[in-house]
């Protein structure tokens, strides 16, 4: 049991100092030693884990997508809210978030799955897959929110698979353009706007 | 002139959901109701103080004690 504890512990502190490093640098900057050396583990130990730089970013970003579903994605997308509200949750949640880390750290870091997608996507066929599953899940969640505003009646039909996928694209590049400038504020003056955004049914 | 005084717990939780919680719980209070929130992030601090100057609400006060901060908000 002790032992079990013990390798729970390296396991999630790997993660943890994985993913900070990942999402403050980028995959290609932090090396294995480096995560090691902040991790306090030792390379075989890593290596128990996570056979390889490639498995554990899969593990990261399983790990986040999971705190992300349970943590304020499930806190946004509320069935308490009305549906389009919950676009304002989910506005306001990118902007603290983003804004945390530049009071902190004095830079946006922006989003990590974005991140790891831009810079990987060309070069790391497994981890492309692994990040369009996590966007089509957030997809997923916009979908539902705009079936269920045209159900209400709070707003006419559309395609809603095609502006959750515009919403999401919206979303994430407006993060982008905070991360550019280097400016949380961004996010919080064009992201409620996400609103407006609608694809028309065709036919 | 008193009020019922409403109180979110919100400690343990990290940025943004002690700030997600506060705009929920707030949007059910009525206008000139208080909310006191309770959280451990220490970047509940400055998250609250923005979201309060953004959307007008009022931060009455802002306490820090064990570990905790304390912040009373009364409704715009």
């Amino acid at each position: 049991m002790a032992v079990m504890q013990f390798e729970t512990n390296t396991k999630s502190r790997i993660l943890t100092v994985a993913r900070q490093l990942f999402h403050s640098r980028s995959y290609a900057d932090v090396g294995v030693k480096q995560i090691c050396d902040e991790a306090r583990v030792q390379k075989g130990s890593f290596y128990h884990f996570f056979p390889s730089k490639r498995d554990l970013a899969l593990a990261v970003i399983d790990d986040m997508a999971d705190d992300w579903a349970h943590g304020f994605v499930a806190e946004a997308f509320d069935h308490n809210l009305a549906p389009l509200e919950r676009l304002e949750y989910m506005v306001d949640a990118a902007y603290y978030w983003q804004k945390a880390a530049k009071d902190i750290e004095g830079r946006v870091r922006g989003c990590l799955f974005g991140n790891l997608a831009l810079e990987v996507s060309t070069r790391e066929e497994i981890l492309r897959a692994k990040l369009m599953a996590v966007f089509n899940k957030t997809k997923g969640k916009f979908r539902e929110t705009l079936e269920e505003a045209v159900a209400s009646g709070a707003i006419a039909a559309l395609d809603a698979d095609s502006t959750a996928a515009a919403m999401l694209a919206y979303l994430e590049g407006v993060i982008l353009l905070a991360k550019t400038q280097n400016d949380p504020d961004v996010i919080r003056t064009l992201g409620p706007a996400i609103k407006s955004l609608r694809i028309e049914l065709l036919n | 002139m008193t009020e019922h005084l409403h109180t979110l717990d919100a400690r343990g939780l990290s940025c943004p959901l002690p700030i997600l919680r506060t705009r929920k719980a707030i949007a059910a209070l009525a206008s000139g109701e208080v909310l006191e929130v309770i959280a451990t992030d220490p970047g509940s601090v400055k998250d609250i103080s923005s979201f309060c100057e953004q959307t007008g609400h009022e931060l009455l006060e802002h306490t820090a004690a064990d570990d905790s901060f304390v912040f009373r908000i009364r409704k715009h």
